[in-house]
């Protein structure tokens, strides 16, 4: 099963739960060119929203600028070519390093996927390891 | 900016918060052979799973051989190019009609986008019609009673 783990940087902001917030967000982000691998927003007490941009000094520079509090987080994101089971290896690997996973997004399109993972902060070293990027 | 915006069935299941039960649901669907446009796993009070199959008939009787108890929702999957711009537009669209967002995952596979955005049941066909789709028929019984 073809595929590559990475640990990158992503940041994290909560904003208001409100009609129009994820549209006004995207659209700043768009307005300064930052270009994201992944977006995701979860209406949680608030909205919690976690981008992996391409560049993050951009989105930092960004948010000081709209005045908006990122804070960081360290994250794992899978390429690879989509199959039944795509998502199997990777999470059978911190199954067996005893990770708990705390939250998985994957999505497949034109015979790829990409998938999110993300664990609590004090299992992201022993989870590299486990993926064999450690 | 070129994309297209489906309206889907995704499966949802609420599993036991602990290490290894994701590997082993998704070791399930691996041998059961269910190929998916989407799946999500999110901690909130139990461990939700959301699974957007590409066919749901397979995931089905798979759940029913299990045991599983699977609930179903409609949910938008959205495919494309320029990620960034093609969300905002969307956002756009669907803020100006009024209605939240519940949920986005969106993320670049392999050169291009997808994205699956979620809504409260009583704005699917708001959110829909926002979107440029029209609400299927057998999906009338979502609309929301006044």
């Amino acid at each position: 099963m073809a595929y590559r783990v990475r640990q990158m940087a992503a940041v994290t902001l909560q904003v208001e739960d409100r009609i129009g917030m994820l549209s006004q967000v995207l659209h700043a982000l768009r307005s300064a060119r930052v270009n994201m691998l992944a977006v995701v927003s979860r209406r949680k007490g608030g909205t919690a929203l976690l981008g992996i941009p391409e560049d993050i000094e951009t989105a930092r520079k960004l948010a000081a600028q709209e005045g908006v509090s990122l804070t960081q987080r360290e994250v794992f994101y899978v390429e690879g070519d989509d199959e039944v089971g795509a998502l199997c290896e990777i999470t059978d690997k911190l199954s067996s390093a005893r990770i708990n996973i705390e939250d998985v997004y994957a999505l497949a399109t034109d015979g790829k996927y990409a998938a999110i993972y993300t664990v609590a902060a004090e299992d992201v070293e022993r989870a590299a390891e486990a993926l064999d990027i450690g | 900016m070129e994309y297209t915006i489906r309206q889907v069935t995704a499966m949802i299941m609420q599993v036991e918060d602990k290490v290894g039960v994701l590997a082993r649901v998704l070791e399930v669907l691996r041998q059961g052979g269910v190929d998916m446009v989407a799946f999500a796993s999110q901690r909130r009070r139990g461990t939700a799973l959301m699974a957007i199959p590409n066919d749901l008939n397979t995931l089905r009787e798979l759940a029913s051989d299990h045991g599983m108890s699977l609930s179903e929702r409609q949910v938008f999957v959205v495919q494309g190019e320029d990620g960034v711009a093609a969300l905002s537009e969307i956002a756009k669209r669907v803020a100006e009609a009024g209605i939240n967002i519940e949920d986005v995952a969106a993320m670049s596979v392999g050169g291009t986008y997808a994205a699956v955005f979620t809504f409260a049941d009583a704005d699917l066909m708001a959110a829909a019609e926002a979107m440029g789709l029209e609400w299927p028929d057998e999906f009338w019984s979502s609309e929301p009673a006044d």
